[in-house]
């Protein structure tokens, strides 16, 4: 069973008086484990896709399902439950909580589970920590770790829960060409030892170089779906 | 029959008997001295009336204010309404029930039982205590009075009685002096005295006029003793002896 | 609880906004209090006002004689004898008695005429219950057996008269008779009590029952005990003793009479203060809340993307807002504990402030008014201001979380 399966998906967003089409019938395939791009220029709809996916909202028409599961049938307090359990976020500008401290933020997201007690919670977190390299700055606040610390702290929130699913949004858009780099690394590194679904979306050709998957989107619709090692994806 | 008694001698003393009776009856007056009580009594029936309607004004003078009332008055023995006729009063009622004084205002359609010290105050401004008027019962019954002499006042020869509240009655002024026209029975002037001696108010009659076979005083003064330069005057326009009133008029309904 | 750690960071991370509404509640808290404290130093002293002036601790009557007071009648009265028999000494508490005879009389100057209530009263007595030896402003005292009278200066110059000038009381005595007493103005008073000041007129008791024709009676006997709380107590006892002798006879503590409207007047008062009070904290709770809402919308945002479900969120800001209540409320109470103690030690003299005379109001206030400790205060607004600010908080709590977090997540 595929992780994610969408068919006919589209939304359109309402403006006013204007309805705005944003995705116009997406069809797409995600398997558990994979690593994969989706890419397009601004407005192409690749925000709003990422948003199905991640259970932020519906579809207007067609189905979406996650680990088999329709979600169209799923209420605002399901989705919230899905995303908590299943998955994890990256953004763009990190978006860490700034009271808390580096630790705190990737603890937060776990500690919502209520699933461990205190000594194994600790234990995770700094296993994550160590991770993605910020032993020693956990108890850092985001006002005092640079933009890739940062992202990175905001990696280890989004692995600490063992999630099914990543998805992150332009993430290396605010990050220079040195820490993209390690970043990236990263996500690749936990992507093959944890075996984490991660998808993208960027319009930075860097990351689209460590996909395994490339999908572009034009105005609504998948113009290309590649792999990597040259299988295509038909659509 | 033949004798000192006549028929004809018997007749004369008949006439002569009737002729002294007469002489007895124009002369008694001057001759017998009448009690205080008697005159007292003479005046009352006089001034008492049973039934009467009454127009009169009242002219109340305060310093230099003068304040001039109209009212028409229906009495009959308990009761009397008086309703104030001049434009600045209309509509303003009192109705006297035996015991009881209401008063009505037409501005705020409100009707007020007068008692306690409101009693005291002067009506409407005047020197007329509510009390004053109140007061119908017997003066005979109340005070024990004594002839003490006999003035001329205003040109008219008056009996002067003074009056002594009887002990344990319920009287207002503990003593009282009157001034009686010996000839018409008719008040003419009464002071009023507190139990301290102190005198509180004098009455003085200024007109009488004849109705019929009595004498009634139309014109009197009311002076406060107590307070400079106040006077209140009550003049009679129109007065009607024994008319015939519905009773309907004395209730509190009629006064709305 | 984690959240609730959360909610704190937050607090502290927003110092300024939180000080700031924090210091708004403060005030507001502060302001009842004082407020509280002044209405009821006013209330003691109009308590004072009409204990010291007028009904004392207790009223000893004839039951029949309570109902018709409003009328002053000289009837149903009691005998002193009956009184000499009863030793008052003993009631716990005693500390002096003062017996009267009440009438009605009109106050003459020779031009106008006013309506009083005369008292005829032992001097001696009269002064060891009532607090008017030292609320002599002219003149002094009178002494048993004079033809001489003690008035409001307010009254008398209402009538236009002073020490020294003679006036004539009419009155009425037992018969209804009409009666007048002449006497020498010996002294003029100037009090908080409204009635003393305009409507009463003190003369030797010997004199008046002279006058009004009664034996050697007197309408009631005013007590005075040390603290009016004994009053209840002392009721009882001497109630008890008096109706061994005559049944009629009933003792009236000081707030049985219809005097004490003033502070059902203040009770009502303070609500509409703390109504008032309660809604700017409410006001201020709300702005905060959308204020840190629009703020922190990424955060919302960001939080919901991680699956915190909209109670949580609200529940993190509801706390936010109680914490600023609970601050707010705390300082609130020591700012108000020390205005409370400088009010009780030092008082404010209201008639300095507004350069007039509060009793022409008929308000009972001379010279200083002074605050009162009452918990119950504290207590009451600190309860309110927190229950306010938490529940004014949970509308714009859910505004907040209802918020869309892709939308939330995207706001620059």
């Amino acid at each position: 069973m595929a992780l994610l399966e969408l068919k006919g998906v589209t939304k359109i967003y309402q403006q006013g008086k204007i309805e705005v089409p944003a995705l116009r019938g997406i069809d797409l395939t995600v398997e558990a484990g994979e690593f994969t791009t989706i890419f397009g220029p601004s407005g192409s709809g690749k925000t709003t896709l990422l948003n199905l996916i991640g259970c932020l909202d519906k579809p207007t028409a067609g189905t979406l399902l996650f680990n088999g599961r329709e979600l169209s049938q799923v209420d605002k307090k399901g989705l919230a439950r899905i995303r908590r359990e299943n998955i994890g976020f990256i953004f763009q500008s990190y978006n860490l909580i700034p009271v808390l401290t580096a630790y705190e933020n990737v603890e937060f997201a776990i500690r919502l589970l209520n699933k461990h007690d205190k000594k194994e919670l600790k234990d995770r977190v700094m296993e994550i920590l160590a991770a993605v390299g910020l032993e020693g700055l956990e108890n850092r606040k985001p006002n005092e770790l640079s933009g890739g610390q940062k992202q990175r702290v905001a990696i280890a929130r989004a692995l600490v829960k063992e999630p099914k699913l990543i998805l992150a949004d332009e993430p290396t858009a605010n990050l220079d060409s040195k820490t993209s780099e390690e970043v990236l690394e990263i996500m690749v590194k936990m992507n093959q030892e944890l075996g984490t679904t991660f998808v993208f979306s960027t319009h930075d050709p860097r990351v689209m170089e460590y996909a395994a998957r490339l999908v572009e989107i034009r105005d609504g619709l998948i113009s290309l779906d590649r792999r990597r090692d040259g299988t295509g994806v038909s659509h | 029959m033949g004798g000192f008694l006549t028929r004809n001698r018997l007749r004369g003393a008949a006439w002569l008997l009737g002729l002294l009776c007469l002489a007895g009856l124009f002369l008694s007056p001057r001759a017998a001295a009448m009690t205080a009580e008697e005159i007292i009594q003479r005046r009352d029936s006089n001034e008492y009336v049973q039934t009467v309607i009454v127009e009169a004004e009242m002219v109340i003078l305060n310093n230099n204010r003068k304040l001039t009332k109209a009212m028409t008055s229906y009495a009959d023995g308990d009761n009397a309404l008086t309703i104030f006729t001049n434009p600045r009063d209309r509509g303003t009622k009192f109705l006297k029930r035996g015991d009881e004084l209401w008063m009505f205002f037409p501005d705020a359609e409100e009707l007020v039982k007068i008692s306690g010290h409101m009693l005291n105050q002067g009506m409407m401004g005047s020197d007329f205590s509510y009390q004053d008027i109140m007061e119908s019962d017997k003066l005979t019954d109340l005070y024990e009075f004594q002839l003490v002499g006999e003035e001329e006042l205003d040109g008219r020869q008056c009996y002067v009685l003074e009056g002594t509240a009887i002990p344990g009655e319920e009287v207002s002024y503990h003593r009282r002096k009157a001034w009686i026209d010996r000839e018409r029975f008719v008040g003419l002037k009464e002071e009023l005295y507190a139990r301290s001696g102190r005198l509180l108010k004098v009455m003085t009659t200024t007109k009488v006029e004849q109705f019929e076979d009595r004498w009634y005083p139309v014109e009197a003064v009311m002076e406060d003793k107590l307070r400079k330069n106040t006077r209140t005057e009550f003049i009679v326009k129109s007065i009607e002896f024994n008319p015939v009133i519905p009773t309907e008029t004395f209730t509190l309904e009629n006064l709305r | 609880m984690f959240l609730t750690k959360l909610a704190l960071k937050n607090l502290i991370r927003y110092r300024t906004r939180t000080l700031a509404v924090g210091l708004i509640i403060a005030f507001a808290v502060f302001f009842y209090i004082l407020f509280d404290a002044l209405m009821a130093g006013m209330n003691e002293m109009s308590y004072e006002g009409i204990i010291d002036y007028e009904t004392g601790h207790l009223q000893i009557v004839n039951s029949s004689y309570w109902q018709e007071e409003k009328k002053l009648p000289l009837d149903d009265l009691i005998p002193l004898d009956l009184l000499r028999r009863i030793k008052l000494e003993e009631v716990q508490g005693y500390r002096g008695s003062s017996a009267e005879l009440a009438f009605q009389a009109r106050l003459n100057n020779g031009i106008n005429e006013l309506p009083v209530v005369g008292r005829g009263v032992v001097p001696e007595d009269l002064l060891s219950v009532f607090s008017l030896a030292d609320k002599f402003v002219e003149g002094e005292m009178f002494s048993s057996g004079e033809q001489r009278v003690v008035m409001g200066k307010r009254l008398a110059d209402l009538m236009d008269v002073g020490v020294g000038d003679y006036v004539i009381l009419l009155v009425r005595d037992k018969n209804n008779t009409f009666n007048t007493i002449e006497a020498e103005i010996s002294g003029l008073v100037h009090t908080i009590n409204h009635n003393v000041n305009n409507f009463l007129v003190y003369m030797p008791l010997d004199v008046a029952q002279e006058a009004l024709a009664v034996d050697d009676v007197v309408s009631k006997v005013v007590v005075r005990l040390d603290h009016k709380e004994q009053a209840p107590q002392a009721a009882g006892v001497l109630e008890s003793k008096l109706q061994r002798l005559d049944g009629d006879l009933a003792v009236y503590k000081w707030d049985d009479t219809d005097a004490l409207s003033f502070s059902s007047y203040a009770a009502t008062e303070n609500q509409i203060i703390l109504g008032i009070i309660l809604l700017i904290a409410a006001i201020a709770i709300i702005n905060t809340v959308i204020l840190a809402a629009l703020e922190r919308m990424r955060e919302i945002g960001t939080m919901k993307a991680m699956g915190l479900d909209v109670r949580e969120i609200v529940y993190l800001f509801v706390i936010e807002s109680t914490g600023i209540g609970v601050l707010g409320g705390c300082i609130g109470l020591v700012m108000g504990a020390v205005g409370v103690w400088y009010l009780v030690r030092f008082g404010v003299d209201f008639s300095a402030m507004a350069q007039l005379d509060m009793t022409s109001f008929g308000v009972p206030v001379l010279g200083k008014t002074h605050g009162v400790w009452n918990p119950n205060a504290f207590i009451t607004v600190f309860a309110f201001g927190v229950a306010v600010s938490f529940l004014s908080s949970i509308l714009p709590g859910y505004w907040a979380a209802a918020k869309d977090p892709i939308q939330a997540i995207q706001h620059r």
